[in-house]
């Protein structure tokens, strides 16, 4: 039996990867840049946010229900319906921005609920202020909490990424959308290896960061 | 108490780290000066937008090629908003886009007229346009044909509703498209299923999940697979010279002699062979328009 | 009222009719679709959820099938989908939608069956019921709830990624939006979105009212009102949580 030489029908032309190197690189580079982008703008503006849902609960309600509609957009429309207003970056940016922002303030307001309420009034009584408090005690209870956030939206991010390559977004998303229209897997199987991959080490890195923040807490059951 | 403080630091310190490492990462938009060459969302506008953005460089001209920027309708805000400074586009696709159905004819210069002074209206130039041609069309299979009779659109006219198109997701509403073909020959197919221009649609139709394919006359595979075209005979499709389209920043006499030079030596056989080697042979765009412009000592 | 009026205007113009059937058509393509495959999804990732849960064993499986699942990207999925199985339309966006949707369904399902007192567990052994009355009797009801979540957040996600569909050759609502897209037509990428996210909504409170009947009254605690909600569980680090792709 012959077997087809390693080609354009292949499953993976490596001719093609060889040649490519450096578009394939830099799409990686795109892709990168914008996850860890949205999801650091979003852990500045979410946790603001959580701290204050969390003490006065009279916003955390409206900002659950809205948060909650909101997942429920389709990115690619979330993505589109900015375009008249913002230019494709911004558009991109600004909804992976609020993905993100959404998934931590959860975290982030559970983790503070987390904080026992002997600790805070030992604290109250010890005459921390609130700052003090928020920063010293707060936080880093609710740390390991907060990191599972950054982990969960780091990772979905991600995904959304490769999606918003359909409004010229490039990343990795931009290899599958070639291997889309021309029917070509080296492509596709390239880009969608290499976000996956990407996914899962972003998620094991942030996984040893919360492990340097709670290595007290047991994480398998 | 020690060893935990110890390790809540370590922790804020990657992240910081993290974040600074994200300034840093900080991806500038591309581009800068020069002129912004952008193709639509399928293969031979790449190749296209490549062919006139390589030479203008060639030529000296500051220009950068952005492939798959998106459809017509996004190319045109481009235009307006200077985004986009040049693009490729055809006389009758996109004269009809401007000023409706119908107004393009069977006659080039007559449409390139109407082309140009529809395009000064808002501020837009157009260059020399080329022979090359490409005509949008529709195949079906050597047996589709026979068992339904096909030669023409018209004969589709009263089968069309026991049949799929196979057509890019905007046919639904281009005036050439579903609205022209329902319009001018009555035909309403019995579905519109949403494929990408290219490969997506010849495999469909090889695989029978469609009976009529959206094409471009240029496509190798119609050759390759032995296709009917069907005869446009009521003149739905005006004439579709390549021309490129710029915007203020585009207009200058250097830019449009080096662009009417890569026009004059375009042809609808050349066109038709940049694309099989870019969609059947999975060549890029970039290379193969390099090729067309050594072979033409436009380089 | 400019825009959304222009959506109003659009969603009455296109409600039916048109080539391959107007919107009310292709929202019941689209709800079709997302439940067949989480049925799908569901008989194919229940069985091993609950027999691994119940024994109490496989946990590594479970965090990596929960790594994985929030790791594949959707838009990736469907295009090689396609690619392996050299169809279109319906045939590869099923097999797309079932792979995203088993991820949530396993884990949940799997997370909950785990977390049920180990206590309860012997004293219903005490009572003499066996294995697999433990598992009818004490454990699915308990684990009902996460399981419930882990539907609902498939569900919620299938009906968003099938907006993507409409790429390899499938219809649904997603065809409005990206014919908008390409068209720079915003009314009707709203207007389709609106849809979907309308069609979320009511699937989301539907399984939850669902949940509420089949819930016995003991056993009801403070129930997630929504799927988001019920799967962000910190305590639970491996329950899904996935957002609408």
């Amino acid at each position: 039996m012959i077997e087809a030489a390693n080609g354009p029908d292949s499953w993976i032309w490596w001719e093609w990867v060889g040649d490519h190197q450096d578009e394939i690189l830099s799409r990686l580079r795109e892709h990168i840049s914008l996850t860890v982008l949205s999801v650091a703008l979003g852990v500045l503006i979410a946790a603001p946010l959580a701290i204050a849902a969390s003490r006065r609960r009279v916003l955390y309600t409206p900002l659950l229900v809205v948060g909650s509609i909101l997942y429920t957009i389709p990115s690619l429309a979330a993505f589109v319906l900015l375009l008249p207003w913002t230019s494709r970056r911004e558009a991109a940016l600004i909804v992976l921005t609020s993905y993100t922002i959404l998934v931590l303030v959860r975290n982030i307001v559970t983790g503070l609920d987390g904080v026992p309420a002997d600790i805070k009034e030992a604290a109250q009584g010890m005459g921390y202020s609130p700052l003090r408090m928020l920063v010293r005690i707060e936080l880093p209870i609710a740390l390991p909490s907060i990191v599972a956030g950054i982990r969960i939206a780091t990772v979905t991010n991600v995904g959304l990424v490769t999606v918003a390559a359909l409004i010229g977004q490039g990343g990795l998303g931009a290899l599958i959308n070639d291997g889309l229209r021309r029917d070509f897997s080296t492509p596709l199987v390239v880009g969608a290896t290499l976000s996956v991959a990407l996914a899962v080490a972003l998620d094991f890195g942030l996984l040893g960061v919360q492990y340097l923040a709670a290595p007290w807490q047991r994480r398998s059951r | 108490m020690r060893g935990s403080r110890k390790r809540f630091k370590a922790t804020w310190l990657v992240v910081l780290a993290s974040l600074a490492l994200v300034v840093a990462a900080c991806d500038d938009d591309g581009g800068g000066g020069g002129i912004t060459v952008a193709a639509a969302n399928f293969p031979e506008s790449n190749i296209l937008a490549q062919v006139y953005g390589q030479a203008l460089e060639a030529g000296d001209v500051d220009a950068t090629v952005e492939e798959d920027f998106g459809a017509r309708p996004a190319l045109l805000d481009g235009l307006e908003s200077g985004d986009v400074d040049l693009t490729p586009e055809y006389v009758g696709a996109l004269l009809n886009e401007l000023e409706g159905p119908d107004t393009a004819t069977a006659d080039t210069q007559e449409s390139v007229d109407l082309l140009t002074a529809a395009l000064a209206d808002r501020d837009l130039v157009a260059f020399e346009p080329s022979e090359a041609q490409d005509v949008d069309a529709l195949a079906v299979t050597q047996d589709t044909a026979e068992e339904f009779g096909l030669a023409t659109y018209s004969d589709l006219a009263p089968v069309a509703d026991q049949l799929r198109l196979g057509a890019p997701p905007e046919c639904a509403e281009f005036p050439a498209c579903i609205p022209g073909l329902r319009d001018t020959y009555g035909i309403e197919f019995a579905e519109h299923v949403p494929l990408e221009a290219g490969p997506p649609i010849f495999e469909a139709l090889n695989n029978g999940d469609i009976e009529v394919a959206r094409v471009f006359s240029t496509d190798a595979a119609i050759a390759e697979n032995d296709w009917v075209v069907l005869e446009d005979d009521q003149g739905l499709n005006p004439v579709q010279n390549v021309i490129p389209v710029g915007g203020s920043e585009a207009d200058t006499s250097e830019i449009a002699e080096i662009l009417n030079e890569v026009s004059a030596a375009l042809t609808t056989e050349a066109l038709t062979e940049l694309n099989k080697r870019v969609v059947t042979d999975k060549e890029d765009p970039e290379d193969v328009a390099k090729d067309f412009l050594e072979e033409n000592d436009l380089a | 009222m400019g825009f959304l009026g222009d959506v109003f205007s659009w969603l009455g113009d296109n409600w039916s009719g048109g080539v391959g059937g107007g919107i009310d058509h292709r929202a019941f393509e689209h709800l079709q679709i997302s439940g067949l495959s989480v049925l799908i999804a569901l008989v194919i990732a229940l069985p091993p959820a609950v027999t691994l849960g119940h024994l109490r064993r496989g946990g590594a499986l479970a965090i990596n099938v929960a790594n994985i699942g929030r790791a594949l990207p959707s838009f990736a999925i469907l295009v090689l989908a396609l690619q392996i199985t050299n169809r279109i339309g319906v045939v590869p966006t099923v097999v797309a939608l079932v792979a995203l949707a088993i991820p949530p369904i396993f884990t949940n399902t799997y997370v909950g069956l785990r977390e049920v007192d180990p206590e309860i567990r012997e004293s219903a052994a005490g009572m003499g019921m066996r294995g697999t009355q433990v598992l009818a009797r004490i454990e699915l009801p308990m684990a009902f709830p996460l399981i419930m979540a882990g539907i609902r957040t498939s569900t919620v996600q299938v009906i968003a990624t099938a907006t993507l569909a409409t790429l390899v050759g499938w219809g649904g609502l997603g065809y409005y939006i990206i014919v908008g897209l390409r068209l720079n037509d915003n009314v009707q990428v709203f207007g389709g979105a609106l849809v979907v996210v309308v069609l979320a909504l009511l699937v989301d409170l539907g399984l939850a009212g669902v949940q509420r009947l089949l819930v016995p009254r003991g056993l009801r605690t403070a129930e997630p009102r929504w799927a988001v909600d019920a799967a962000i569980k910190t305590e639970e680090p491996e329950a899904e949580i996935v957002v609408a792709a």
